[in-house]
């Protein structure tokens, strides 16, 4: 009985060592994946293949036996059951051949021939671990695959799990992780928890200075700021993905200013509105203008954009007709965009204000119009009418050669005099003398009168400091450009040549157009209101009201804090610090260094100077001394040393 | 040369005659005293003298000048190296609110950045160019002791040298200002807020017509004030006896500005202070501030100009500046700093000083560790102490230094090397002793011009030609004893 026993876990042996192989090759897998799960799962396969493939060989040995090795004659089923002594014999001989007969060789062919390689276990077993890798890389949060890896197996090792809850408008699912290197939405609730609650553990200490409890309960903070955190000397950076206000791009039309064509039938208007979770309200805000001058009407409109399936994306592109906008030639339509945030605390952005213009028909003498302020005076003749004037004296000229020298002469002055009155009436509005108040341009006053009237009679108004100030410097650069070409137009016709003169009118009428069509000019009124100037002794030079004092001087402003002071000058050194400094060191970071990183590096440096690093010091020194924004600059005496040498030079020197 | 054929010329005739006549032994005596007459005449130089002493031989940079200091002056034979050097200039030690400058000297020119970089290697100042000096520029914020860090970058970015830049801010005790004007301006309201922000004493007066004066008095007590700021229009209202008064303090050394904004009497000044004044130009002029000048300008005379539209003369002990800007408060908002600036430079013009008992010398070159350092220092007195190094020794005059005491260490150790000495008070002061690795470049530059100094200071090899001529008197002795022979011959 012993030796089928024998024979048995031989045949078990050779069959185990044929199949080891695939426990490995299955295995391998998720060793390379370092997944602890997938290893378990194996060998949990592998003892179940090998029981499996024990209870194999203990039902089919003997004839496994049998067919491989001819010389036992199908007779192995006798060294199981012998029941009759002819059979024990029999046993007993065959036993004596068995161990002969069944060499190494003969179990390898056995094995061979009856235990299946299993390479379909390899194939499932790779299929399965090469979808867990994809989808580990795929996972967003632990992108990088290779560094991945690493903190998970940290995390088995560690003995602290931080749990971070996003808040619940973002969306975003709350987090587990091991202790790394993490970036949070802004106001995540952010928890330390030891793996075994227990007393006595270390706080967890953040770069702001804060020191958070750790024990039976986790820590918890709120995430406002970017900063890192610190347990048992390992540094881990958290990072505070800030939410930010919707973006609004305006994508059509391309000008803050668009002119649409005369003709246009429509205009497109494409905006787009961006945030980084969901934008729960979006309105375009259209305005139209109608009129000119003084006479202009205003209608607004609200618009809501429509939403899209991404709630993060609003975007409308559309072709208003004109009708839809209610535009007519010479309108005017503004629109901008306003939208709003999910955030806990709403964020709002506006885009800037984008103005269509649909031009109107150009219209007849309506010069004044472009200074809406005054009334044209009856006497006045505009530029058109020069123009029409000067083409009829020159072709009169033309068709009645012989015409009287002193008609033309007459004619032409008063064409000239029209050109200097329509000249001195735009000239006002740069400042320059006035004379249409005052009397006749020409001073050809009428006699008498009473004195007292002179001045009204023969005075200018001079440069009115009103209406030098009145317009801003291009509409001005063009009222200059329209009074030197009157210039010209006056000298030619002064000159008695008509002709030349049409020219520079021309250019006259083409720069009163254009100050025409920029009628709407939006002004930016400030709220300043002068206070009461006292008229009576205004520039008398009397200064009664006016006291003698005496004080004590001035005191220096204070650059720099003096805690701060303090504390550079103690960093100096590698003595004790002040009381607090900690405190006051984070109070100047936070308050000075708004850059994240540079925040991040100064804050490590404080931690490192508490710890009681000293080579630290010079490094914080530089962080709190590079957050002082303006050195201030101290007027001094050069300082001067007076030795025996200089002092007998000045005195030789000295006659 | 001649009187040397003559002798032997002579002598070997009397020679041939003897030998005619068959005197042997008289003939050898003739040549003797031949050979001897024409070894006195001949002025030989001596033998072995003869060539000037072999020249040293230097390789490469050579050495420092400490190095040189103890060899005794020889002739070198050097060729200066060809290879890039860097030389560093900055301020060893500065007074808080002075501009930090550092300019890096190259040998070659070529596109290159410069960057001042703090302790936490955070650029704090940068320039570049492509000229052979590359100059930064960085107000120090607060008095402490820094070590910066200065990098040089070639155009692509490469580093070309790196090191450190240790240097000192200290305090400075405050201006004492007297300031009278005759009418009040915004000019003078913002120099009065930029003296009391310098925390400057200030005892300010301004009279606004003839009744309504406004007061601005000392903190504290000013028993003679260091700097007197006038306006033109106070100075022409003053009485012949103040006027005299306050001349008489400039001559005692007191510097005064005057602020010419509304000066209208030109004869008066050409009379009191022989300041000849004309109408001046209305174009604003200067940079990078361009200053709008007054109304009236000194004409070229004794009162010579100083930039920045200033003009000075040296009163006696004192000195005077006249201001011919107006309308500087418009920088007051726009370019603090600047303007901050402007005003120091005028400062620094008028001859503002403040008398310290005790200036520090900077060391002429890179303090190392293991390497004599020499400390020098005027007005100091008694004993130097080296904590770091448990020395004290008292301090020596040096024949090379005029007016300052030196003291020699050795210092042990990189860093920052104390001294405590004694002046007028006790003083302290710290010398920084670089590594052995810091700035090769500048320490190959001033192995190099400490190596020519000390070929300068060597004797050059044509002037050593004046050897010392063979002595005399063997010749003579030995011309003497033949022609006694001879004599003795002769006689016989």
């Amino acid at each position: 009985m012993h030796a089928n026993a024998e024979v048995a876990r031989r045949v078990l042996h050779a069959a185990m060592l044929r199949r080891v192989p695939l426990w490995l090759a299955v295995a391998l897998p998720w060793i390379l994946l370092r997944s602890i799960p997938g290893m378990v799962a194996c060998a949990a396969w592998a003892v179940w293949d090998f029981i499996q493939l024990r209870q194999r060989v203990r039902a089919g040995w003997t004839h496994w036996i049998d067919g491989a090795v001819p010389a036992l004659e199908d007779s192995s089923a006798l060294l199981v059951r012998a029941d009759t002594p002819v059979a024990r014999l029999q046993q007993q001989r065959l036993l004596e051949r068995v161990s002969h007969a069944i060499g190494r060789d003969e179990l390898r062919a056995i094995a061979r021939a009856r235990i299946p390689l299993g390479l379909h276990w390899v194939a499932i077993s790779c299929t399965a671990a090469g979808a867990l890798w994809v989808f580990q890389s795929a996972q967003p949060g632990s992108s990088p695959a290779a560094p991945a890896l690493a903190p998970a197996a940290a995390a088995e090792k560690s003995e602290i799990v931080m749990r971070i809850t996003p808040p619940k408008y973002t969306g975003v699912a709350p987090s587990q992780a091991a202790p790394r290197d993490l970036q949070v939405p802004e106001q995540s609730a952010v928890e330390w928890c030891l793996k075994k609650p227990r007393d006595g553990e270390p706080p967890v200490e953040l770069s702001d200075g804060q020191v958070l409890k750790l024990g039976q309960a986790c820590a918890r903070w709120t995430a406002s700021e970017s900063v890192f955190w610190r347990w048992r000397g390992a540094r881990y950076n958290l990072k505070v993905v800030p939410d930010t206000a919707p973006r609004i791009t305006v994508s059509g039309p391309k000008e803050m200013v668009h002119v649409l064509a005369m003709d246009a039938k429509s205009a497109r208007i494409a905006v787009e509105v961006r945030d980084d979770y969901a934008v729960t309200r979006a309105t375009m805000h259209l305005t139209l203008a109608r009129g000119s001058g003084e006479n202009v009407r205003f209608s607004d409109r609200e618009v809501p954009l429509p939403g899209s399936k991404d709630p993060r994306v609003r975007s409308w592109s559309k072709e208003w007709s004109l009708a839809e906008l209610g535009m007519e030639p010479g309108d005017e339509l503004y629109f901008f965009v306003r939208a709003l945030d999910n955030a806990g605390r709403v964020h709002q952005s506006q885009s800037p204000t984008y103005t269509l213009r649909l031009p109107g028909p150009v219209e007849e003498g309506e010069e004044s119009t472009a200074l809406p302020m005054l009334v044209k005076p009856e006497n006045l003749r505009s530029q058109r009418q020069i123009i029409i004037d000067t083409e009829q004296l020159v072709a009169d000229m033309k068709a009645n050669p012989r015409l009287n020298a002193a008609t033309v002469q007459a004619r032409s002055q008063a064409i000239a005099g029209d050109q200097a009155m329509l000249r001195r009436r735009y000239g006002q509005f740069l400042g320059e003398e006035s004379s249409l108040f005052g009397g006749d341009d020409d001073h050809e006053a009428e006699e008498g009168g009473s004195p007292g009237d002179m001045i009204a009679e023969y005075g200018h108004m001079h440069d009115e400091s009103e209406n030098a100030t009145l317009f801003d410097e291009a509409t001005k650069k063009v009222l200059r450009r329209a009074l030197s070409a009157m210039w010209d137009a006056e000298k030619a016709l002064r000159a008695i040549t008509p002709k030349p003169a049409l020219p520079p009118e021309y250019k006259a009428l083409a720069a009163i157009k254009e100050l025409q069509q920029a009628d709407r000019i939006y002004l930016h009124k400030t709220a300043f209101a002068p206070p009461a100037i006292k008229e009576e002794i205004r520039m008398t030079g009397d200064v009664v009201g006016a006291k003698s004092y005496k004080r004590e001087q001035a005191a220096a402003d204070e650059a720099i804090p003096a805690e701060v002071r303090v504390l550079l000058q103690s960093l100096a050194g590698d003595g004790a610090l002040p009381a607090l400094w900690s405190r006051e060191a984070h109070d100047w970071i936070r308050a000075r260094i708004t850059n994240d990183d540079q925040r991040l590096a100064a804050q490590r440096s404080v931690q490192d100077v508490a710890d009681g690093c000293v080579p630290c010091r010079p490094v914080l020194r530089a962080w709190l001394r590079g957050a002082i924004t303006e050195a201030p600059v101290v007027l001094q005496a050069r300082p001067a040393t007076e030795t025996p040498f200089t002092r007998a030079w000045r005195n030789g020197a000295e006659p | 040369m001649n009187t040397f054929a003559i002798a032997l010329g002579i002598g070997g005739a009397s020679a041939l005659v003897c030998l005619v006549r068959r005197k042997w032994l008289d003939a050898v005596l003739v040549l003797i005293a031949a050979v001897a007459l024409a070894g006195l005449t001949g002025e030989f130089p001596m033998p072995g003298a003869g060539t000037a002493p072999k020249p040293m031989k230097v390789a490469g940079d050579g050495l420092r000048a400490a190095q040189w200091h103890d060899l005794p002056a020889r002739a070198i034979e050097w060729t200066v190296p060809t290879t890039d050097v860097l030389r560093l200039d900055f301020p060893r030690q500065l007074t808080l609110g002075r501009m930090f400058t550092l300019t890096v000297h190259r040998t070659k020119g070529g596109s290159a950045r410069l960057q001042l970089l703090a302790e936490n290697d955070q650029v704090i100042a940068e320039a570049a160019g492509t000229g052979k000096d590359l100059t930064v520029q960085w107000l120090p914020p607060v008095v402490e002791t820094l070590v910066l860090k200065a990098r040089l970058l070639d155009g692509a970015g490469k580093v070309i040298a790196q090191g450190p830049v240790p240097f000192a801010v200290r305090d400075i005790a405050p201006l004492q200002v007297q300031g009278r004007f005759g009418a009040p301006s915004f000019d003078t309201r913002v120099l009065n807020e930029l003296l009391a922000n310098s925390n400057a004493v200030l005892d300010w007066q301004v009279t606004l017509g003839k009744t309504v004066t406004r007061n601005e008095t000392a903190r504290e007590a000013m028993a003679v004030p260091g700097l007197a700021v006038v306006d033109a229009a106070y100075f022409e209202r003053l009485g012949a006896g103040p006027r005299a008064a306050l001349l008489e303090r400039v001559a005692g050394g007191m510097p005064l500005i005057v602020l010419a904004s509304n000066a209208a009497q030109p004869a008066l000044w050409s009379r009191s202070l022989q300041l000849n004044l004309k109408a001046s130009a209305d174009k604003p002029a200067g940079s990078p501030l361009a200053m709008t000048p007054a109304p009236l300008h000194p004409v070229a005379g004794v009162w010579a100009p100083m930039g920045d539209l200033t003009w000075t003369r040296q009163w006696q002990k004192g000195r005077i500046v006249w201001l011919g800007a107006v309308d500087w408060h418009r920088y007051a908002i726009s370019e603090p700093r600047a303007l901050g600036l402007w005003w120091q430079r005028v400062l620094d013009a008028a001859g503002v000083t403040k008398l310290e008992d005790v200036a520090w010398i900077d060391p002429e070159e890179m303090p190392f560790a293991g390497q004599r350092l020499e400390v020098c220092a005027q007005g100091v007195r008694g004993e130097a102490v080296f904590p770091a190094l448990k020395q004290s020794m008292a301090w020596q005059r040096r024949p090379d230094k005029a007016d300052a005491s030196c003291v020699a260490v050795w210092p042990k150790e990189a860093g920052w090397l104390r001294i405590e000495t004694q002046g007028a008070k006790p003083v302290s002061h710290a010398v920084y002793v670089y590594e052995k690795s810091d700035w090769p470049m500048w320490q190959m530059a001033q192995r190099r011009d400490a190596t020519a100094r000390y070929a300068a200071r060597t004797a050059a090899p044509q002037a050593a030609t004046s050897n010392p001529l063979l002595p005399a008197w063997p010749f003579a002795l030995l011309f003497t004893l033949a022609m006694l022979a001879l004599w003795w011959r002769e006689r016989r």
